[in-house]
């Protein structure tokens, strides 16, 4: 499977889960060809997916407040949170609220048979549209329901979570359902779309450097976690003990985790999330809504997870003989990434090095110039140590001095030089980017997508990924001059960075 | 000599004799007695030093033989210098060369060291300590040599690990090695000397910002008998225990002033080494703990014991008596603790105990010195500066007893008077005598020691303020063979001392401070006799004029180090100095009242390509013109402001 279609699949993952639960609460939606077709698909990974972080933290949750705080629309807040009190009378309420969405549910889907019947096999665009504002008015719907079904159970919780498989799948639903019908309500999706559009485009503007700060949080976070999946070599879990996952290339690929429900936008981290939510409104500004959502599963027994690679006959996958499990996701993508995956990432300094993740291309480029430890082999090192290593193993290599002389006059162009190219670089890059998200938009529009609002999402990705790749840059280019300027500096730069980098 | 002579001595002969003979004078003696003789010596001879670069090119063919070559008190030595000496100088003297001493050779490069190294190829040893400009590609063309042992690199300024590295590559038989005062120089280094140079057995890190990582690294030197690690502030006991498992040869180790390691490192690193010979470990413990002394117990090979500075307690002393018989060296110096009783304990053991420092050990009184007399007849050197309570009752036991007493430091010990020298004078072998600051001895005394004492080579009478003239006298006719002498503030010296002590024809150094009534006259016939004088203190000399200085500049051709500060000379007669003195290396110029800043100019342009380190009064930073200093620095030379 290319990239194109992985993205799509990826994006097709939740709504198709969504319909798988719609057959579990007895509607009729698998009439949905293409949809039961990638419902049928996707199920196995999105289990996968979702057992890691986000079941495990539902699990947990009080279902209650997560309808209260972030599902429902307006107009039903009142009565949901009446129902955080166990009360027979709004049991009552409650159940003549889901029978009367049910019937609307019906109604709906018998809207959608009927419609199908007469445009089947022959899509345009106009249809498109009117396709996808039922889907999204049927999973605000369904969000509805399931979030007062499951205020039905409030006092059992305790007991069945643990037991009721229909609990879980309920609780597991909520999870997935969450993100996709808040705040739309009976709204059309075409007005909420532009409105993501505006948004997405307003945070291009104003919040920028609020989301270069995330996206280098991020990358410090992976940096230290990268070696984490060499370190975790020396584990030794007995075979058995611990819980095998698997994530499939496309969840591995997939640029974010985490999303608006309001906006769509796509983040890494949860974290970032919730930070981004203050946007929304003040609801989202409360302290419990900017918490951490805690873990008070502290009671039952966790069994260790470790993870596997897709990929079949890696040392990392769990068909080989010698299976060496990956400790956390980010263990498994940057493992997948710098082993089984192109390296699209070049140093626009040297434009030798080419990277996979770009973590790692930031670090080299950090040092990438700097390479002033030289061995009399040819060899350059950016690290003296490293040098010094070489050296004792191999026999008659020497360190090299470099011509002082040269170094005085040349450092100037170079660093010119250096500025130039991340001139031109950067401006080269704009055009690919484009073209990036032409591609996303238009695989989007031949499977007919019915939640558009992930495009924008895929032009921020790649917009941050364009803003990691020049800060650094500039960074370097800056701290490049000012050693040039004050030749002592050079070195404790080197050391200093070197340190961080340790 | 008549020609009969010559043939019952032959050359075999001639060459036997030749090796007893010791002393540059006598060798010079045997140089003039005839040509035949000359030829012997020049053939045979094996290390020469040069004093003038004038006479390299013509020594160097003569001397075809050498294997030592030392060039350090050589000025002007540089990149021109080298390239002369190998292309114009005879071809054959670098083939047998083995060792060369390049010490303060700041002017040379490296491209010049580089060629000098390639041209030996059987250089076994380059000693380039003090070229404080040399920096890793000097290091780089040292390790061209790859036949080195020995290298010394002390206060090599520049040398980093880089450095370092292309020595441990390139010389890999290397089996000296110091490095003391390269700062640079960190434990990436040092670990892959150690790497890299399996052979080494004597090395010196001291005061190298290195940790205790470095010394895991050189546990690993198989062959390592001498460790130096003298202010290493940064090693700690850590890097002590590494040792205990390493380096199985260790014989000798200094961890003077290593600020951070404690009794329980120095117990790790002897019971290691149950066999060390020499340990120093001065100023590095506040005391010597029990369990420390126990483990010394152990050291039955233990020698030389340095512990400056401790305090240390009479079980101490007592233990070391008791079990190291061996004992010939012992450093007690600035110890607290030390009393008469511990010294009795100490001696009681050690009688074949050869150097005795007791500077400072304030409350050892004449007992203790009496005893060490009875019970140390082979004691050499004793040092007993600012022993206060010691009088004429325990010299008169060192006179009767030590009679190989070569070296007696009682600087500061008021207690020594007239009689005390007259006592001491029964140490017919002293060499070196220091009676500075002992403000109760005259000339009658100092006449005692002159005419008995006729080995003597250095006394220094520093602020003896009752010697004079007739003192001297006595000097010049006892000790002829005085090179050291520090007459300062001895101020009843007059001109006529002066001249008594320019009957000293071996006289290199004079020290004669603040000498108020010395004239002109005096110094002029210093200058003219002691054609030897190479280092000369004539601070505060306020009645020599120019004239004094000019006799200087034109018959003291020897002179290497001198001290003009506070005195009258003028800018002409400075000026000569600097300009005609070629040997002079070290000028300390400070405070000249009647020198202009263009008269100092002057001087400097005129010693400017020779002189290798000079002290200005810190006013003339800015009034001396920039190129000056600049070609000063180019040139290797040091520029102190005061």
């Amino acid at each position: 499977m290319d990239r194109k279609e992985s993205l799509c699949t990826n994006t097709w993952t939740e709504p198709s889960s969504l319909t798988n639960c719609g057959n579990g609460l007895q509607t009729n939606l698998s009439s949905d060809p293409s949809i039961s077709d990638y419902g049928e698909r996707v199920e196995a990974p999105f289990k996968d997916f979702n057992q890691p972080s986000q079941m495990q933290s539902l699990l947990s949750k009080n279902v209650i407040k997560i309808a209260d705080q972030e599902n429902c629309p307006p107009s039903d807040s009142s009565q949901t949170s009446i129902l955080q009190n166990w009360d027979a009378s709004v049991m009552l309420n409650n159940l003549s609220f889901l029978e009367k969405k049910v019937h609307q549910l019906q109604e709906l889907v018998c809207l959608i048979v009927s419609k199908k019947g007469q445009t089947f096999g022959q899509p345009n665009e106009l249809l498109t549209q009117e396709q996808q504002l039922i889907t999204a008015d049927l999973t605000s719907i369904i969000v509805q329901l399931i979030s007062s079904a499951g205020s039905l159970l409030p006092s059992a919780r305790h007991t069945l979570t643990s037991t009721s498989p229909l609990v879980q799948q309920l609780c597991q639903l909520q999870g997935i359902t969450v993100p996709f019908a808040s705040g739309s309500g009976q709204s059309s999706v075409q007005p909420q779309n532009n409105g993501a559009d505006k948004l997405s485009e307003s945070s291009l503007k104003n919040g920028l450097p609020n989301n270069c700060d995330l996206e280098q949080k991020y990358n410090v976070e992976e940096h230290e976690l990268k070696d984490e999946e060499d370190a975790d070599d020396g584990e030794n879990l007995l075979p058995g003990s611990y819980e095998i996952l698997q994530l499939e290339k496309e969840e591995i690929l997939a640029p974010h985790t985490h999303f608006c429900t309001i906006c769509g936008k796509g983040f890494k981290r949860d974290a970032n999330l919730r930070m981004h939510m203050r946007g929304h409104g003040d609801e989202y500004k409360t302290a419990a809504a900017l918490a951490k959502p805690h873990k008070e599963s502290e009671s039952q027994p966790k069994l260790i997870k470790r993870y596997s690679c897709p990929y079949a006959g890696c040392k990392r996958n769990k068909d080989h003989k010698k299976f060496q499990p990956l400790k956390t996701i980010l263990c498994v993508k940057n493992h997948y990434k710098r082993t089984h995956c192109d390296k699209n990432y070049t140093c626009s300094r040297c434009h030798i090095k080419k990277f996979s993740v770009m973590a790692d291309l930031k670090t080299h480029e950090k040092h990438c110039g700097k390479d002033k430890w030289l061995c009399s082999c040819g060899t350059t090192f950016s690290r003296k140590d490293k040098l010094f290593g070489h050296i004792a193993l191999f026999q008659g290599h020497t360190p090299a001095i470099p011509m002082e002389d040269n170094k005085r006059t040349t450092g100037l162009p170079d660093q010119d030089n250096s500025k130039a190219e991340v001139m031109s670089f950067s401006s080269g890059l704009n055009p690919s980017t484009e073209n990036g998200v032409q591609n996303v938009m238009d695989v989007k529009g031949n499977i007919d997508d019915p939640i558009t609002c992930f495009s924008p999402l895929n032009f921020e990705a790649n917009f941050g990924g364009f803003n990691e790749f020049t800060q650094p840059q500039f960074d370097d280019g800056s701290e490049g001059s000012f050693s040039f300027l004050i030749p002592g500096s050079f070195k404790s730069g080197e050391l200093s960075s070197s340190d961080n980098v340790v | 000599m008549s020609e009969s002579l010559l043939c019952v001595l032959t050359e075999d002969l001639l060459v036997r004799v030749l090796h007893h003979l010791h002393s540059d004078a006598d060798r010079k003696s045997w140089r003039l007695v005839c040509k035949h003789l000359n030829r012997v010596e020049s053939l045979t001879r094996t290390t020469i030093r040069i004093l003038r670069i004038e006479f390299l090119l013509a020594l160097l063919h003569k001397f075809r033989n050498i294997q030592e070559l030392d060039l350090s008190l050589c000025p002007r030595i540089d990149d021109g210098a080298v390239k002369v000496m190998l292309s114009q100088g005879s071809p054959g003297w670098t083939r047998g060369l083995k060792r060369l001493v390049l010490s303060r050779a700041t002017g040379l490069g490296h491209s010049g060291l580089e060629q000098l190294v390639r041209a030996c190829p059987l250089l076994e040893a380059v000693d380039v300590s003090h070229c404080w400009g040399f920096g890793d590609r000097e290091a780089a063309a040292i390790s061209c040599g790859t036949r080195l042992r020995e290298v010394n690199m002390d206060k090599c300024l520049g040398v980093t690990d880089i450095g370092l590295a292309r020595i441990a590559v390139g010389c890999s038989r290397l089996e000296r090695l110091s490095l003391k005062w390269c700062f640079e120089i960190s434990d990436l280094g040092v670990d892959l000397l150690c790497k890299k140079c399996f052979y080494l057995k004597v090395l010196d890190v001291s005061y190298l910002k290195v940790t205790s990582k470095s010394l895991r690294s050189i546990a690993s030197l198989l062959n390592l008998e001498v460790l130096v690690m003298v202010g290493c502030s940064l090693v700690d006991d850590v890097g002590l225990r590494y040792l205990e498992n390493g380096c199985p040869l260790l014989k000798t180790i200094d961890v003077s002033r290593c600020n951070c390691i404690s009794s329980s490192g120095l117990i790790s690193l002897v019971s290691g080494h149950v066999d060390l010979v020499q340990i120093a470990a001065g100023y590095c413990l506040s005391e010597l703990s029990g369990p420390l002394v126990h483990c010394l117990k152990n050291l039955e090979q233990l020698s030389v014991i340095r512990i400056d500075g401790v305090q240390v307690s009479d079980f101490f002393l007592q233990t070391i008596g008791k079990n190291c018989k061996f004992i010939v060296e012992l450093g007690l110096s600035k110890c607290i603790g030390v009393t008469n009783m511990g010294i009795l304990h100490l001696v009681s053991g050690c009688g074949s105990l050869k150097i005795l420092d007791l500077t400072c050990c304030r409350s050892i009184t004449d007992a203790a010195i009496s005893t060490i007399a009875d019970t140390c007849p082979d004691l050499v050197c004793l040092r007993l500066e600012s022993c206060d309570m010691v009088t004429e009752n325990c010299i008169y036991h060192l006179g009767s007893s030590c009679l190989l007493l070569e070296e007696l430091d009682l600087t500061d010990c008021s207690g020594i008077n007239d009689i005390a020298l007259k006592y001491l004078s029964g140490c017919s072998e002293l060499v070196r005598l220091k009676l500075g600051l002992c403000t109760n001895i005259s000339n009658i005394g100092l006449s005692q020691i002159a005419y008995n004492c006729r080995k003597m080579a250095e006394l220094d009478l520093y602020r003896c303020v009752y010697i004079g003239d007739d003192g001297l006298a006595a000097l010049a006719s006892g000790c002829k063979k005085l090179m050291k002498l520090n007459v300062s503030y001895c101020n009843r010296i007059t001109d006529k001392g002066m001249e008594y002590l320019s009957h000293l024809g071996e006289l290199s150094e004079l020290e004669m401070r603040g000498l108020s009534n010395v004239t002109s006259i005096g110094i002029k016939a210093v200058a003219l006799s002691c054609k030897r004088l190479a280092d000369l203190d004539l601070k505060h000399c306020e009645k020599i004029d120019d004239s004094g200085f000019w006799a200087l500049a034109f018959y003291s051709q020897n002179l290497r180090q001198i001290n003009l500060s506070n005195c009258n000379v003028s800018d002409v007669v400075l000026c000569l100095m600097m300009g005609n003195l070629k040997r002079l290396q070290d000028a300390k110029l400070v405070h000249l009242f009647k020198v202009t800043v263009k008269g100092m100019e002057l001087a400097l342009r005129a010693c400017c390509g020779r002189i290798k380190k000079v002290k200005l009064h810190s006013s003339l930073r800015f009034l001396i013109s920039s190129e000056i200093l600049d070609t000063f620095q180019a040139q290797g030379c040091k520029v102190r402001w005061d």
